[in-house]
């Protein structure tokens, strides 16, 4: 019992966090349009100001309230506090993000193109035309991720390769953790490329009765592709920001589908068991994998709580499909994938995720250092070692073969990703204590601290990236 | 807090750089990342460092002037409307005009333990070339932690295309009498401790500006010099 409420309080401070976190999000994207402005402009401002002020003031007064109510969190008050949290703050946050539809929208920078690409680079892929794929990068107003092929909306336009747009809300501009979702929306595109969602719906439409439902397992198989897709490139970066998507933003019952999406509880398992299976990284493995499907089982628990907005199978199946002929389906929509579009087929390019390397770049991360490039620990003590030798034996061209020891080899985009999601698991709860729950400050100290966190990882991950290219560009060539 | 004596004002040659890069204890040691080649970059007595992407420059034509003490008068970063930050790749190099002043940082995070501090110059190959980097500010203080930030001004004949990931400048590094007893990040006035982001000097911070505004403020018949009593 005590263990069960323990996860809940866990659960709740992640959902408090990200709470905190949108809003700083919304106020960053304010404050940045405001400052490119021409002054004319600036009246409408004072909406968004105030509202974000509201919000703020009333997270604040949210957090003490829970913080009085958190030991007593049970089974029955479980599903009131996220549904009271989502309604007051994401319903709002939201709310707010739409109404950007009046101000300026932004370009992307170059670096949310360079991960995408970078990425792309990286994999090993059977089709190198993969890297020349022509996409854009734009931002919605509403929050949401989506690919779109603007084709459809000009028929006269007929060259469909220079068409898709992936989309992101604006105010994750400048968040690298959050690009990872837009690797999904790539990996749409992908999924096209490699023609792979058409082959299997091939072979299973006989089972399906009606064009209605094929038409929807089309879609669905869509979605699944793009899963894996994005697995193969980023590895766990993939499943941790669609589990936060899912406990934060999905309002509705995480076993609920729709005629364009699987339940995002099938999909999630899916992506877990994969991990597992084809990566060699069950998620028991890695704490940070632990802390996010314990987070989203407890997503789970509290939506089967209220039985009556559990979709019953009778009327799964009735609307969708059986759920053993999905299952089958995304298996072979995995193996699928993992067989015809790479050379090997653990590769998500990180072997040995576990290892020394992946500690220190955590390391550093959490240590206020960029991780564009890495040097074992083991090259150091070799010079450590062997300099003092040659300089005692004047052995010069001795020398110069131990300082190259210390060229550093570039860090991977998946690598920089994965270790800012494994910062952000870390810290993320110390820095909603320290921030929001000692109550040491004024709302506005408050959220400036949590700011000044979240922008201060923003840049170390963005410089690691853009570092770690210029590295790349150099490396060996020297 | 004991003091350690541990060098005495020594500029480190090349193998003790090295030997400081590796240090076994971490709080000693050097970061400069990335290395992306040490045979390259490792001189007798300095450590060449390289370009980063990142310029800012000045849109000078709304700029009347730097009044360190009107500027605390409006909002908390009065100059960010004159700023401009250029990125560029190294395929897309950064032009530099003769007469041109901009703000650029290394690729490489340097951080400094609490005994070493770091001496900021350009290197002759292109000071030759009348590229001046770093104006008057070369000291990098012992507990810095950051990307190094530069001034870059072209004061030779002909425009200069500044490429990222070329070797712009150069550290030397001297080894104090004994440890700082507060490094540059602990000081409360540190400006750029632990900054990611290159940024132009934020000169309204310096207290001695708020004494002179309040004092503008106050009767201005009062002589400057008046006696206390």
């Amino acid at each position: 019992m005590a263990n069960s409420v323990k996860k809940r309080e866990f659960f709740f401070k992640f959902f408090l966090a990200e709470i905190a976190e949108k809003i700083v999000r919304l106020e960053l994207f304010v404050d940045d349009t405001r400052r490119q402005a021409p002054k004319e402009n600036h009246s409408i401002f004072s909406i968004y100001d105030e509202s974000i002020r509201i919000l703020k003031s009333d997270f604040q007064k949210e957090t003490g309230e829970f913080m009085e109510a958190v030991r007593k969190l049970d089974k029955g008050n479980s599903h009131y506090w996220m549904s009271h949290l989502h309604k007051k703050f994401f319903g709002r946050i939201e709310t707010v993000h739409k109404c950007f539809r009046w101000i300026y929208t932004p370009w992307a920078e170059k670096e949310t193109y360079a991960f995408l690409r970078q990425l792309l680079f990286e994999s090993e892929k059977k089709k190198t035309h993969i890297q020349e794929l022509k996409f854009t990068v734009v931002f919605t107003n509403d929050y949401t991720f989506l690919k779109h092929d603007t084709h459809k909306d000009l028929p006269d336009y007929t060259d469909i390769s220079e068409a898709p747009v992936l989309a992101l809300p604006k105010i994750e501009k400048g968040n690298p953790l959050v690009w990872t979702i837009l690797v999904h929306e790539l990996g749409h595109i992908l999924a096209e490329e490699y023609g792979v969602i058409d082959r299997i719906l091939e072979d299973v439409k006989e089972e399906v009765p009606g064009e209605t439902k094929v038409r929807m397992l089309r879609k669905w198989i869509a979605e699944i592709c793009a899963d894996v897709a994005s697995l193969q490139l980023l590895g766990p970066a993939s499943i941790l920001p669609f589990v936060t998507f899912c406990i934060t933003l999905v309002n509705d019952n995480l076993h609920q589908a729709s005629k364009d999406h699987p339940p995002p509880y099938r999909r999630a398992k899916y992506l877990w068991d994969s991990l597992e299976t084809d990566i060699k990284i069950p998620y028991q493995k890695l704490p940070e994998l632990e802390k996010y499907y314990s987070l989203f089982g407890t997503r789970c628990d509290i939506d089967t709580e209220i039985g009556y907005r559990t979709v019953e199978p009778k009327d799964f199946e009735q609307s969708f499909f059986p759920s053993e002929f999905v299952d089958s389906v995304a298996r072979s929509v995995y193996d699928s994938w993992w067989s015809e579009t790479s050379e090997n087929q653990n590769a998500f390019g990180i072997t040995n995720y576990e290892t020394a390397k992946r500690e220190l770049q955590t390391k550093s991360l959490s240590n206020n250092i960029p991780i564009a490039s890495y040097l074992p620990e083991s090259a150091s003590r070799f010079v450590r070692s062997h300099a003092e030798e040659c300089e005692k034996n004047n052995r010069e061209t001795g020398l110069d073969d131990i300082y190259s020891k210390l060229d550093e080899e570039p860090s991977r985009m998946n690598e920089i990703i994965n270790a800012g999601w494994i910062d952000k698991s870390e810290h993320q709860a110390e820095w909603l204590e320290q921030c929001f729950l000692t109550r040491t400050g004024s709302v506005e100290e408050s959220f400036g601290k949590y700011k000044d966190k979240l922008v201060n990882l923003d840049l170390l991950l963005q410089k690691s990236m853009e570092t770690s290219l210029i590295h790349k560009f150099y490396y060996q060539k020297l | 807090m004991t003091q350690t004596r541990i060098g005495r004002g020594t500029l480190l040659n090349d193998v003790d750089i090295v030997r400081r890069m590796v240090h076994d204890k971490e709080n000693k040691r050097i970061v400069v990342t990335p290395i992306i080649s040490m045979r390259q970059q490792l001189g007798p007595n300095s450590l060449d460092l390289r370009l980063g992407t990142e310029f800012v420059l000045k849109e000078r034509s709304e700029h009347v002037a730097i009044d360190p003490v009107e500027a605390l008068a409006g909002a908390s970063d009065p100059e960010r409307r004159y700023r401009r930050i250029k990125r560029v790749s190294p395929l897309d190099p950064f032009t530099l005009h003769t007469a041109e002043f901009v703000v650029a940082q290394t690729l490489e995070y340097v951080r400094l333990p609490r005994d070493v501090m770091g001496l900021l110059q350009g290197r002759s190959t292109w000071s030759r070339h009348g590229l001046v980097v770093h104006l008057t500010a070369g000291f990098i203080h012992a507990g810095s932690e950051s990307p190094i930030v530069f001034e870059l001004r072209n004061i030779g004949d002909v425009p200069i295309k500044l490429y990222p990931g070329t070797r712009i400048a150069q550290i030397a590094f001297l080894e104090m009498s004994s440890e700082a007893f507060r490094s540059y990040k602990e000081k409360k006035e540190s400006k750029y401790a632990g900054a990611i982001q290159g940024s132009v000097g934020p000169y309204w911070l310096d207290s001695e500006f708020a004494v002179i505004r309040k004092g503008l403020k106050e009767d201005s018949r009062k002589p400057l010099m008046a006696p206390v009593s």
